[in-house]
C-alpha cells in the first residue's frame, strides 16, 4: 500500500481521462476536482475504458456497450455489464494525482 | 410519399440485354433521350452497380464531422454508409451495416459516438468500421472468427476537395482530380476560396417523386428553363418600383466534361445585381469584399470569369453557386429521390452574413424554396407521365445549341459551349450510357 | 445524461399563465379561422392576420443517439425548412398570385385541422402563448396526396386594428417527419 504520484491534476480535462501505464494498467476520471481511478478494461467485453463517457455524476459509460459504471464504487449501474470495475485509491494534493495500485 | 419498388438483383443475362437497350436509348449525337431510363427497375439496378457503384460520390461536407467521433448518416446511391471523423484527423467512409445479420449501424442522422454498436447482436464497430468485439465472445466461441476479416465494409478511396469529402467503391477509379477531366478548373475556382467553405449545420432532407437525373442534367446543363419554369418566382421577388423585363442572354460560357456540367459568366455589374438579388445587399458586399484574396488563390482569370450560375458534379453533386446551395440528389428507386441541401457559406465569413445567406437560400432553394417547388414540380409531372408505355417510347429532345466545344474568346479553357445550351446534357447522358456499358468489379 | 424527454426548441416565458376559458375560445377561433383563410387560399386575409414583426420557423429535425436526444432540432443557426418574416410572407403570396407558379397549378387543396389548443398569457412576452396541434391534408391534380402532422408554439397579440383582433407574431412549426415526405413545402401551416 503505497500512493505515488502519477499525473498532475492539469494533465487530465474536466471529464475527461488519462491512462497511468505498468501492472495493472489503470484510467484516471476527472469529474470537477475529484479523480477517479478503475481498472482499463471494461469487465463486459474489454472495451478500453479510457474512452468512455464520463458523467458529472461520477460514472462512466463504455465506448462499445454503454454499460455505465459508478466511478466511486466500480458498481456496474445497468446491462450488459455485471461485473463492477475494479476501483484504486486516489488523492489529489497540491494539483499533484497520487494513485495507490495495492 | 413515392412508391419504392423492391430491389432486382441482376443475372449477366439480363446485363447485356439491358445493355442493349441503354446503347439504343441514348444518342448523343442527334441529341435524344429515351425516357426509359428514368422509370425502369432494371436500369435502376444496373446504374446502382455501374454509375453509383464506381464514381467518385459526395458524402459529406468536413465541416460537418470536426471532431474525433463525429458522424454523418450518408449515402451512395442507394447504399447507407457512415462517414466519420477519425482520432488523427482523417476520415472514414464505410458502409453502415453489420456484418453479422445485416443490420444498420447508426439509425441517427449524425452527431458523436465512440464506437457503433450494432442493436441486434452486440457485435461492435470502432470509427474506422473495424469489428472490435463479438459479443459473448467466450460463451459463443467469437474467437473463431478472424475478427480483422469481418469489419464494416470500406470504400476503396476518399478525396477531401476543398471541404468537401468524396468517396468511390472501384479500386480502379482514376484520381479524384483525373475524374474531374477538362472541368476542373471551374470547380477548382468554386471551391478553392479564401479561408474554405463550411455547410451550416445539419441538413434539409424532403422527398421528390422523380428519378434523380431530373436535378442533376437540369443543374449541369439547364438554365434555358428558367424563364418559364421560375417566372412566378422572379416577379414575385422583382424590388418595389422595378419592372421584370426579359433577361439578357447570359454572357460566359457552359462548361463539360465527363459527364460534369454547369456555367461560368464574366464578373460584371450585372454579377453583383444578381447577387443582390437573390442573396441580398450585405451578402454582394461581403462577396465584393473577398474578390482580391479569391484572385490570389486561383488566379486573376479563374477569379474574374467565374460568377457561376449553376453546376453539377457527376453524378449527383448539384450546386448552384450563386444561391449558395449545395445537394445531393440521392436515387430513391427510379420513381423518386431524396434531396440533401445545405447552404454553403465561406469558413470566415462574419456571422450576420452566414445568417443572410442561411435565410435566402432556405427561402429559394429549399424545401420551402420559391424556385425549388417550380423544379420539382416539372420533374415529378414527367415522372407521372412516365407511367404511360406510349410515353416512355416516346424519346425526348435533347437538342437544344450545337456542340461548339471552343471557346472563341479563349477566356474559358475546355470543351465550352454557349450558356443557354443542352450540350452538357448530352455530356451527362452519353457519360453515363458510357459507363452503364462497362462492367465493374464485383457484379 | 440523455433523456427521452423531448427537448423543445423553443424557450415557454417562465410567467406564462394558463389563460381563462373565454380568452381559450377566443384564441381557437382566431386560429380556425386562419386555418379557414388557408384552406380558402384567401392569402390577403391571411396576411393581415400575421403581424408587421412577424418570426415563422420551421427547424430541421434529426434521428439522434440516445445520449443527443437534446439535439433532435436544429439550433437556432442551422438548417430551417422555412424562417421567414412577414415580407418574406407576402413575397410567397405575390408568387401564387402570378398564376405562373406551377408547382400551385392547380392549387392544392388543403385542409387544416387544427386541435389540442393550449392557450396561456405572458406579461413579458407580451402574448398569449398558444400550442396547437396540425393535421394538414393536401390533395392536388388527380391522385396527389401527402399528409403533414406536427405542432405549432405561437405567440399571438391582440390588435384591435386587426381585423381577426389578434395578429400571429411567432410561430414555430415542428414537423413531425425528419425526411420531409413531399416534392415541396408550398402551402402554409
Amino acid at each position: 500500500m503505497a500512493f505515488e504520484t502519477v499525473a498532475s491534476l492539469d494533465d487530465i480535462e474536466d471529464e475527461g481521462t488519462f491512462v497511468v501505464d505498468g501492472e495493472p494498467k489503470i484510467v484516471l476520471f476527472r469529474v470537477g476536482t475529484d479523480v477517479f481511478a478503475t481498472q482499463f478494461f471494461c469487465t463486459h467485453e474489454d472495451a478500453p475504458m479510457d474512452d468512455g463517457w464520463v458523467g458529472d455524476d461520477c460514472t462512466v459509460e463504455c465506448p462499445w456497450h454503454a454499460s455505465k459504471f459508478d466511478l466511486r464504487t466500480g458498481e456496474a449501474l445497468g446491462p450488459p455489464a455485471f461485473e463492477p470495475l475494479q476501483t484504486y485509491p486516489v488523492r489529489v494534493e497540491d494539483g499533484a494525482v497520487m494513485l495507490d495500485r495495492g | 410519399m413515392a412508391l419504392h419498388p423492391a430491389p432486382i438483383t441482376l443475372t449477366p443475362g439480363v446485363r447485356s440485354a439491358l445493355e442493349e437497350k441503354v446503347a439504343s436509348l441514348i444518342d448523343s449525337e442527334t441529341g435524344t433521350i429515351g425516357p426509359e431510363i428514368y422509370a425502369d427497375p432494371y436500369l435502376h439496378e444496373l446504374e446502382q452497380e455501374r454509375v453509383f457503384g464506381r464514381c467518385w460520390l459526395l458524402v459529406a461536407h468536413e465541416s460537418l464531422i470536426p471532431k474525433a467521433g463525429d458522424f454523418f448518416a450518408s449515402r451512395m446511391g442507394e447504399d447507407p454508409v457512415l462517414v466519420v471523423r477519425q482520432k488523427d484527423g482523417s476520415i472514414a467512409v464505410f458502409l453502415n451495416q453489420c456484418r453479422h445479420r445485416g443490420a444498420r449501424l447508426c439509425r441517427a442522422d449524425l452527431g458523436k459516438t465512440k464506437a457503433f454498436q450494432c442493436t441486434y447482436h452486440g457485435w461492435t464497430y470502432d470509427l474506422g468500421g473495424n469489428l472490435v468485439s463479438i459479443s459473448k465472445s467466450d460463451a459463443v466461441g467469437g474467437d473463431r472468427i478472424d475478427k480483422s476479416e469481418w469489419g464494416a465494409i470500406k470504400v476503396a478511396k476518399i478525396h477531401n476537395f476543398y471541404g468537401l469529402i468524396f468517396a468511390t467503391w472501384d479500386e480502379d477509379a482514376p484520381s479524384f482530380e483525373d475524374s474531374l477531366g477538362e472541368t476542373r478548373w471551374y470547380w477548382e475556382a468554386m471551391f478553392n476560396r479564401p479561408g474554405g467553405t463550411e455547410v451550416i449545420g445539419g441538413v434539409q432532407k424532403w422527398e421528390v417523386p422523380a428519378n434523380w437525373k431530373f436535378g442533376a442534367e437540369q443543374f449541369a446543363s439547364d438554365i434555358y428553363h428558367f424563364d418559364y419554369t421560375h417566372v412566378a418566382s422572379a416577379l414575385a421577388m422583382m424590388p418595389e418600383g422595378m419592372e421584370y423585363q426579359e433577361p439578357p442572354p447570359l454572357e460566359g460560357r457552359q462548361f463539360r466534361d465527363r459527364g460534369h456540367g454547369g456555367v461560368a459568366t464574366p464578373m460584371v455589374e450585372m454579377s453583383d445585381m444578381q447577387t443582390a438579388m437573390a442573396m441580398g445587399m450585405e451578402v454582394m458586399r461581403y462577396n465584393q469584399s473577398t474578390r482580391d484574396a479569391h484572385a490570389k488563390l486561383v488566379g486573376e482569370q479563374a477569379a474574374k470569369q467565374t460568377q457561376f450560375v449553376h453546376a453539377n458534379m457527376f453524378p449527383n453533386m448539384g450546386i448552384l453557386p450563386l444561391n449558395q446551395t449545395l445537394r445531393i440528389w440521392q436515387p430513391k428507386g427510379p420513381n423518386a429521390m431524396e434531396v440533401w441541401a445545405w447552404t454553403l457559406v465561406d469558413r470566415d465569413a462574419p456571422e450576420d452574413i452566414k445568417k443572410q445567406c442561411r435565410i435566402k437560400t432556405q427561402m429559394t432553394f429549399a424545401s420551402s424554396g420559391v424556385f425549388e417547388q417550380d423544379d420539382a414540380e416539372n420533374w415529378t409531372e414527367i415522372q407521372r407521365v412516365l407511367r404511360g408505355t406510349k410515353a416512355r417510347k416516346t424519346l425526348f429532345n435533347n437538342m437544344i445549341g450545337a456542340n461548339e466545344s471552343k471557346d472563341p474568346s479563349g477566356k474559358y479553357p475546355g470543351r465550352t459551349d454557349r450558356a443557354q445550351s443542352e450540350a452538357a446534357s448530352r455530356e451527362f447522358y452519353s457519360w453515363w450510357r458510357d459507363l452503364m456499358l462497362q462492367p465493374v468489379q464485383g457484379e | 445524461m440523455s433523456s427521452f424527454e423531448m427537448t423543445m426548441p423553443y424557450q415557454r416565458p417562465s410567467d406564462a399563465q394558463a389563460s381563462d376559458m373565454e380568452t381559450t375560445f377566443r384564441l381557437s377561433q382566431f386560429l380556425y379561422a386562419e386555418a379557414q383563410a388557408i384552406d380558402e387560399r384567401r392569402f390577403d386575409d391571411w396576411l393581415a392576420m400575421l403581424a408587421e414583426d412577424l418570426h415563422y420557423e420551421a427547424p430541421a429535425r434529426y434521428n439522434r443517439l440516445p445520449r443527443e436526444r437534446t439535439k433532435e432540432w436544429a439550433s437556432e443557426d442551422e438548417a430551417k425548412h422555412f424562417e421567414d418574416t412577414k415580407e418574406y410572407m407576402q413575397l410567397r403570396v405575390k408568387r401564387l398570385q402570378t398564376d405562373k407558379s406551377w408547382s400551385e397549378d392547380p392549387p392544392s387543396r388543403t385542409r387544416h385541422l387544427i386541435t389540442n389548443v393550449q392557450v396561456a398569457h405572458s406579461v413579458s412576452a407580451n402574448a398569449y402563448i398558444v400550442d396547437s396541434n396540425f393535421s394538414v391534408y393536401r390533395a392536388r391534380a388527380a391522385d396527389d396526396e401527402e399528409f403533414f402532422f406536427g405542432t405549432r408554439h405561437d405567440h399571438i397579440r391582440e390588435n384591435s386594428s386587426a381585423p381577426a383582433g389578434f395578429e400571429i407574431a411567432r410561430r414555430t412549426i415542428l414537423f413531425d417527419q425528419t425526411l420531409i415526405l413531399s416534392a415541396n413545402l408550398g402551402i402554409f401551416f
